[in-house]
């Protein structure tokens, strides 16, 4: 330890840019949960205009300005505006980084037995890089014309003649795009540079890998987005024509721009990215589930090494799937033959993926927490949202299918049933270790159950109303009779969606009075749990462990045959085993 | 607390954090320009015509400064083998005329914009030109970079040559090798966008 | 520190031939473009001549020449992507002229039409023939 350990740090340099992982680690968490929470917010409102299309929006239709929604009744460009501004915040500013910012940076120091990140300034200039990104898109609210409305996808040509909103986008996304950047190479570096010692790959938890590999696809896919943005940005900012092409008529008139270029070309760029972030979303919440099973089933995680190397299969494949998503934009039958046939093969480690932790579960003591609830919600869950998407990754019944709602039942059933709950699992098992208190369980069995039926009730209706044939980003379905048929299932959904945003309440009460009342946490390992993060005092010091320490076993040893705790934490030799010297945390067992 | 492999390398890679690091980044810039150059060759099969680039462009001035960036790779190499000698005053000298090469490749790149400016040309005239624009300009934009980091090195940051010379010299190494990197892309640009 | 003055001597000298070597090839390719080349082979000369160039600054002044393995590695994942990222317009232009996209058959009223001719200044002419 040099003495800046002991040396007092201003209170800005502590909690505002702290370069410490943990606090920075809460930073990302605090700023994912708000702009969950936000996101969220805009979709309940959409959710209004879907229902009762027309109707002024009530107790807080008042509070809109004229250009928005004048006497409370929404216009079509502020629906649209909310949609493309609900799915960027929540895949760019929600989940990624609470999954990656805020988990992957708390957690994974800690797990691999790290006294911090690699490059621990890099890493407070990526969270403010991610905030300014945020305040950004936040502004771009404000400015003439409001905020982006071309989708979270900003498909050209109608993005490049869209108000100012989306330049504003665009400008929001460089940010984020280069505070992934910087977050990932940092990942990278500290998983490969700074494991303890005795832990090698192969006995990194399966959160870490999920991690690696992760970062791997944000190093290697997002500068296609960057590239494809700052092309945009040129077509929208100086009248070039990358994604415009000849004679191209907006509004009845031919636009005045020199023309030669290819929306398709954006489409390419954008999904080259974008497939590669679903699995950024999915990837790290496997990670959390497949922690939170091991845990609470006491027995090891069956497969780990399938595991690994499934979610490393996952990694390359998503690079080349991305033209699934633009089977209907005629790029021909030899591209789709080839993207479906990839599609199909990437199922395969999703599927192997799924299935160890489902046989993780056989004949485990399971202990039926609140963060086991989640997981175990998770696995079906998410087994619906990856099911449902094969339909769509083959050509043909695609083109039923394509942008209706069945694809956004699809995919929020893998992020939001999926990811969120296992960021949630996530929230409640490692929130003993960072704040040094229990949540409540009786409030997060409430949430929990209350969450489950409620999100079912928002999105499986979803996958009838898009078999109806309904398209997704309508402003009012009912203007088609098609679309009027099923609207008794909207309304379904819309209600399933107030009262799922009600049960937060349950969360949101919990989260905080457990911070400030919450029962103290006694031992440093509350879970009897293995890996390295339990193993540091409660909440972690600047530095995480008193002593470095060593690792002598994999991650998920439970239940071992001749021990008498069932749990053997990775940090415990072999000769201190039958000590009973297993439960204390802090004091660095194995030391003598 | 102190952060392991910041200066002695790690037993199973063989490097220290600041160039694995550095490494990983160039492996997203090649990344990002990979994108540039595959969206130009796209937009360039995809149209009906494609002038060349000699036609419109000025191939003396960039040639002049394809030179000078390829000298400044040689400076920069030069300030962190000086630095390996122990010749701070060398490391000085070399570092200041990559820093000097730098400024001369942006002004002969802003003598360039202009005089397409002058013309009437913008990224607005073409596709070609916009691709032009786009690629050279964010190409400027790491110039800029470098310089900054460069300058760095050579004015605040060469305290710690005092304090701490090896991990000093990793750093100048990493900025090495990111100014190497580009002016290996500037290698590419200059006949996929001048020549061709 | 490690380095001996022999070494550094040889570094140097390195530097300085390849330094001369990427000069020369920065005249060569100025120079070739000159030639009148048709166009598949102006492409091809150009792109050989600027990857030797990158190969030289990467291996001497990278010093990739005596990396370490993880280098490599990251190398490789990143070239590997690079190519992926090459198959867009490669895929693309595939996927118009082969299989005759349904959207170029309507907009120009046959399967392998109009479209596509831009093309056939550039170094693609040769995908053409068979498909017709």
């Amino acid at each position: 330890m040099s003495d800046e350990h002991h040396q007092e740090l201003s209170w800005i340099r502590k909690y505002v840019f702290s370069t410490d992982h943990k606090v920075i680690g809460i930073q990302y968490g605090v700023t994912a949960l708000f702009f969950l929470f936000f996101g969220f917010c805009l979709m309940m409102l959409m959710r209004w205009q879907l229902a009762y299309p027309g109707q002024p929006i009530p107790l807080i239709g008042s509070l809109f300005s004229d250009s928005t929604a004048p006497g409370g009744i929404m216009l079509p460009e502020f629906y649209n505006q909310l949609g493309a501004m609900h799915g960027t915040i929540m895949v760019f500013l929600g989940v990624v980084p609470m999954a990656v910012g805020a988990f992957g940076n708390y957690v994974m120091p800690l797990q691999i037995g790290a006294p911090d990140m690699a490059f621990p300034k890099l890493n407070m200039v990526s969270y403010w890089v991610y905030f300014l990104g945020g305040v950004v898109m936040l502004c771009s609210f404000f400015v003439p014309g409001g905020a982006a409305q071309s989708g979270w996808t900003s498909y050209p040509p109608l993005s490049i003649v869209a108000s100012e909103g989306q330049t504003w986008w665009l400008v929001g996304m460089l940010f984020l795009i280069a505070s992934s950047l910087l977050g990932s190479v940092n990942f990278i570096v500290t998983i490969l540079h700074l494991r303890a010692p005795g832990m090698t790959m192969f006995r990194l938890p399966i959160f870490v890998w999920a991690q690696l590999v992760t970062s791997f696809l944000l190093l290697l896919a997002f500068p296609a987005l960057q590239a494809a943005s700052t092309l945009q940005f040129m077509d929208r900012v100086f009248g070039s024509s990358f994604f415009l092409p000849s004679g191209l008529v907006v509004g009845g008139e031919a636009l005045a721009v020199s023309g030669g270029g290819s929306p398709l070309l954006w489409q390419h760029l954008f999904w080259f990215l974008a497939h590669p972030e679903v699995y950024v979303l999915i990837l790290p919440a496997l990670g959390i589930v497949a922690e939170v099973i091991a845990t609470n089933t006491r027995k090891p995680l069956w497969g780990y090494r399938s595991l690994v190397y499934s979610l490393i299969f996952l990694g390359f494949m998503s690079f080349i799937v991305w033209a699934h998503h633009m089977y209907m934009t005629g790029m021909g039958t030899t591209m789709s033959n080839f993207f479906q046939t990839t599609t199909m093969i990437i199922s395969i480690p999703s599927v192997v993926i799924l299935t160890a932790l489902i046989i993780s579960l056989w004949g485990g003591a399971i202990r039926f927490t609140v963060p086991m609830l989640f997981a175990l919600a998770f696995l079906p869950m998410f087994g619906i949202g990856g099911l449902t998407g094969l339909p769509l990754g083959l050509a043909t019944p695609d083109i039923h299918l394509h942008d209706t709602y069945y694809v956004i039942g699809h995919f929020h059933y893998v992020v939001a049933p999926g990811t969120i709950f296992a960021l949630f699992a996530g929230v409640y098992h490692w929130f003993p270790k960072i704040t040094g208190r229990h949540m409540n369980q009786t409030l997060g069995k409430l949430h929990f159950w209350t969450s489950l039926v409620f999100i079912n009730g928002v999105f499986m209706p979803m996958f009838f109303q898009g078999m109806a044939g309904v398209s997704r980003r309508l402003y009012d379905q009912t203007f088609y009779a098609h679309g009027a048929a099923v609207q008794d299932l909207t309304i379904i959904s819309s209600v399933s969606a107030w009262l799922l945003g009600l049960a937060q309440l349950f969360f949101i009460v919990n989260f905080f009075r457990s911070i400030f009342a919450g029962p103290k946490v006694e031992d440093d390992n509350p879970w009897q749990s293995t890996t390295l993060e339990w193993a540091t005092p409660t909440p972690p010091p600047h530095g995480n462990f008193l002593v470095t320490p060593t690792v002598y076993r994999g991650p998920y040893e439970y239940s071992q045959p001749g021990v008498d705790a069932d749990f053997t934490p990775q940090n415990i030799a072999d000769e201190n085993i039958a000590d009973g010297n297993v439960a204390g945390g802090g004091t660095a067992p194995g030391q003598p | 607390m102190e952060i392991p492999h910041v200066v002695e390398v790690h037993p199973e890679t063989g490097v220290a954090n600041a160039k694995l690091g550095l490494w990983l980044f160039l492996a997203s810039e090649v990344m990002l320009f990979g994108a540039l150059f595959s969206s130009y060759i796209l937009l360039r099969v995809a149209a009906v015509e494609w002038p060349q680039g000699s036609t419109i462009l000025n191939v003396p001035m960039a040639t002049f400064n394809t030179l000078v960036l390829i000298a400044s790779s040689v400076t920069v190499v030069m300030s962190w083998l000086s630095l390996k000698l122990n010749d701070f005053a060398k490391y000085r000298v070399y570092m200041g005329i990559t820093i000097v090469c730098a400024f001369i490749f942006l002004i002969v790149k802003y003598f360039e914009y202009t005089a397409k400016f002058d013309h009437g040309l913008s990224p607005a005239t073409s596709t070609f030109l916009a691709i032009y624009f786009t690629i050279t300009g964010l190409h400027a934009i790491h110039i800029i970079g470098g310089i900054v980091v460069n300058g760095y090195l050579l004015g605040p940051g060469a305290r710690m040559w005092k304090t701490d010379p090896e991990q000093f010299t990793g750093r100048v190494e990493a900025a090495g090798l990111y100014w190497h990197f580009v002016d290996l892309v500037w290698i590419f640009l200059f006949p996929v966008l001048y020549l061709l | 520190m490690s380095a001996h003055a022999e070494d550094i001597q040889a570094h140097v000298k390195t530097y300085v031939v390849v330094f001369a070597v990427l000069a020369a090839l920065t005249v060569i390719t100025v120079a070739i473009s000159y030639l009148d080349l048709s166009t598949p082979m102006a492409i091809a000369v150009a792109l050989l001549v600027a990857s030797t160039k990158a190969g030289l600054v990467a291996l001497f002044f990278m010093h990739l020449i005596d990396e370490k393995k993880i280098i490599y590695a990251v190398l490789a994942l990143a070239v590997a992507f690079f190519a992926v990222c090459m198959s867009i317009p490669t895929g693309w232009h595939v996927g118009q002229v082969k299989s005759g996209s349904l959207w170029s058959s309507m907009e120009t009223g046959s399967a392998a039409g109009g479209h596509e001719t831009g093309g056939h200044g550039d170094s693609s002419q040769d995908d053409h023939g068979g498909g017709h």
